[in-house]
């Protein structure tokens, strides 16, 4: 072993070498992406939120009270709307709705469009085709007249809510996924993995499975975001969350806006936080993509 | 070329018929039955079965569609229910406004978003490349309903400024019926304008990796020539497509946008039938918009080859 000088170089630099912890690599991609931190932060606060509402909340949000539409002060930080309710606790109250109905929609959306995606990109064919029209159809749908058309058959509740945009973003994991397997199925190691008689259910899930991992999470942060922000403008048309449940899309719409030029912050509010939350989801799936799959980089 | 878009429309027959028999077999399972809702609480068991009659409300679900689809091919696509006007007549009366709505706010997206994308990937890692790219994943992030509030009230607010209210033709007085459509256009325009910068950016980058972009600047040629000439010739075509799947997009932003701003168009049109369970409008309106998309999806598909020429479709 010699450098370019032609010194060689002691054995024990080899032996004293210990990989870096985990925790210091956390730390190093942290600091080369310092807007997918403030994505993760912003998560993190919102995931805290909804689950200690009852905690943080100073209010019940439900609770309506002779003091409305006062502007923000020491007892209603955020203010009280026509109702006389406080602000930040829908605030915080609406971040259950939104991450409830994100959660379950994504994880709808992602098993569903993953399982599509896996075996119609594997068995091909016959199969594929017919699978492939069908996504086609529904991918000519915007998400939102997707939905909106699940809702005018379905009717509304918060449950059929997470079923209605769970499944407007299947078609999109779908094909995203089908590629990805596509490109995976040519690998070696499938084609080693079937010389040792493995069988297509365990080739798909235990071989291509973990190696489109990666895409997937990647796929499914970003959704995360856009289901919140689904629910956010079906509940907006009043075609979303029914009330009293806090909302944050149905808190901006209606007597938000009639009331916008005396009570700005009864819109400013939820507003500034749906948008935050969008943008932490958003800001931190491209840092993971970045992170997770390079081949995408720049994308 | 020719033979694969006759294909691709052959297609398109059994999507529709699986899409509107789907719509029309569940529309019919939703609670609450159209004579209630057209007659009120008050009618009574006759005037209802007369309604019935009256739109053969009371013939067996295949018949219904069957009759549908012989109207829809006489140029019908149905009546409404509850406001009985005909929906061919108020689709219309209002594509105009959605028409002009989508155009603008597709010019926007275009002068926003390209030119913002090449900049960014020109300059790229410099400080203006990450405030752009921080501006458009923040335009991808914000709610368009919130945004378009905003964009409405605030400048009442501030300066008194309020958009002419009546609608004005584009062909009577251009400059009032801008007035009247731009914000709303803008608003749908920034989330498409983040996602068309960040693609043309990505594209720009690519194509500035080739070789023949090293050939041109090596032979002397002026960066800027280098750019418009070699690598935005190439770099857009993917914008270009993307471009259309958005036009797309923009049709279910209009949905939001024209309720926000309360502009008369399809979407609002879509919007209050869903509230109105005026199922026939809904299962019209569903159809029109299954044949614009596919075909939106299809002229697509198509300019690959005409802006590619290495694209060969079989």
């Amino acid at each position: 072993m010699t450098t370019a000088a032609g010194q060689s170089l002691p054995l024990d630099t080899f032996d004293t070498y210990t990989p870096p912890s985990r925790l210091r690599k956390l730390g190093r991609t942290a600091r080369k992406q310092p807007l997918g931190v403030f994505g993760a932060v912003v998560v993190i606060i919102l995931v805290l939120m909804s689950v200690f509402a009852s905690v943080v909340a100073p209010h019940d949000p439900s609770s309506i009270d002779f003091d409305s539409l006062t502007s923000p002060n020491a007892a209603h930080p955020f203010g009280t709307d026509d109702k006389g309710r406080d602000i930040l606790s829908r605030v915080i109250y609406g971040s259950q709705t939104s991450l409830k109905v994100g959660l379950i929609a994504t994880f709808i959306g992602t098993v569903g469009g993953a399982l599509i995606g896996l075996t119609s990109g594997y068995f091909g064919g016959l199969f594929d085709s017919i699978l492939q029209r069908l996504m086609d159809s529904l991918m000519a749908f915007p998400t939102i007249i997707l939905a909106l058309i699940m809702v005018a058959v379905f009717g509304n509740s918060i449950s059929k809510l997470m079923l209605v945009v769970g499944i407007a973003i299947i078609p999109g994991v779908g094909r995203v996924m089908r590629g990805v397997v596509l490109a995976e199925k040519q690998s070696l190691y499938i084609e080693s993995a079937r010389a040792t008689g493995a069988d297509s259910a365990r080739i798909m899930f235990r071989h291509i499975l973990p190696n489109v991992l990666a895409p997937i999470i990647v796929i499914a942060t970003s959704l995360l975001g856009a289901s919140i922000l689904v629910e956010a403008s079906l509940s907006f048309l009043g075609l979303g969350t029914p009330p009293p449940t806090p909302s944050w899309g149905a808190d901006l719409s209606g007597n938000a806006r009639k009331y916008f030029p005396y009570a700005p912050w009864m819109a400013i509010f939820p507003g500034v936080a749906l948008s935050l939350v969008v943008l932490g989801f958003n800001l931190l799936g491209d840092a993971l993509r970045d992170v997770l799959d390079p081949r995408l980089r720049n994308r | 070329m020719r033979t694969y878009a006759l294909r691709r429309l052959l297609l398109m027959v059994p999507v529709i018929i699986f899409v509107t028999i789907m719509v029309a077999s569940l529309m019919r399972m939703v609670p609450g039955d159209p004579a209630t809702l057209a007659l009120g609480q008050q009618a009574t068991e006759e005037d209802r079965q007369r309604f019935n009659e009256e739109y053969h409300l009371d013939e067996s679900l295949p018949v219904q569609y069957l009759r549908w689809w012989s109207d829809v091919f006489r140029g019908n696509l149905g009546s409404s229910v509850v406001q009985r006007t005909d929906v061919t007549d108020e689709l219309g009366e209002r594509l105009p406004s959605t028409l002009e709505l989508l155009i603008l706010s597709m010019i926007l997206t275009v002068i926003i978003g390209i030119p913002l994308g090449v900049i960014s990937a020109v300059k790229q890692n410099s400080i203006l490349d990450y405030v752009i790219r921080f501006t458009s994943i923040a335009g991808i992030s914000v709610p368009s309903f919130w945004l378009g509030t905003l964009l409405l009230i605030l400048p009442s607010i501030w300066w008194g400024y309020l958009p002419p209210l009546t609608k004005v033709s584009f062909f009577d007085d251009p400059l009032s019926n801008l007035q009247q459509y731009i914000t709303p256009a803008f608003t749908l325009a920034v989330g498409g304008s983040a996602g068309i910068m960040r693609l043309t950016r990505s594209s720009v980058l690519e194509i500035m990796r080739n070789d023949y972009i090293r050939t041109a600047r090596s032979k002397g040629l002026k960066e800027r020539l280098v750019i418009v000439r070699h690598v935005l010739q190439n770099a857009l075509i993917p914008v270009v497509t993307v471009l259309g799947l958005q036009f797309a997009g923009l049709v279910g932003g209009a949905v939001i946008i024209e309720t926000i701003f309360n502009l008369q168009g399809v979407g609002l049109f879509f919007i209050n039938s869903i509230f109105a369970r005026d199922y026939p409008v809904i299962q019209g309106l569903v159809l029109f918009l299954t044949v614009v998309f596919l075909l939106i999806n299809l002229l697509v598909d198509l300019s690959y080859g005409f802006l590619d020429p290495r694209i060969r479709y079989s």
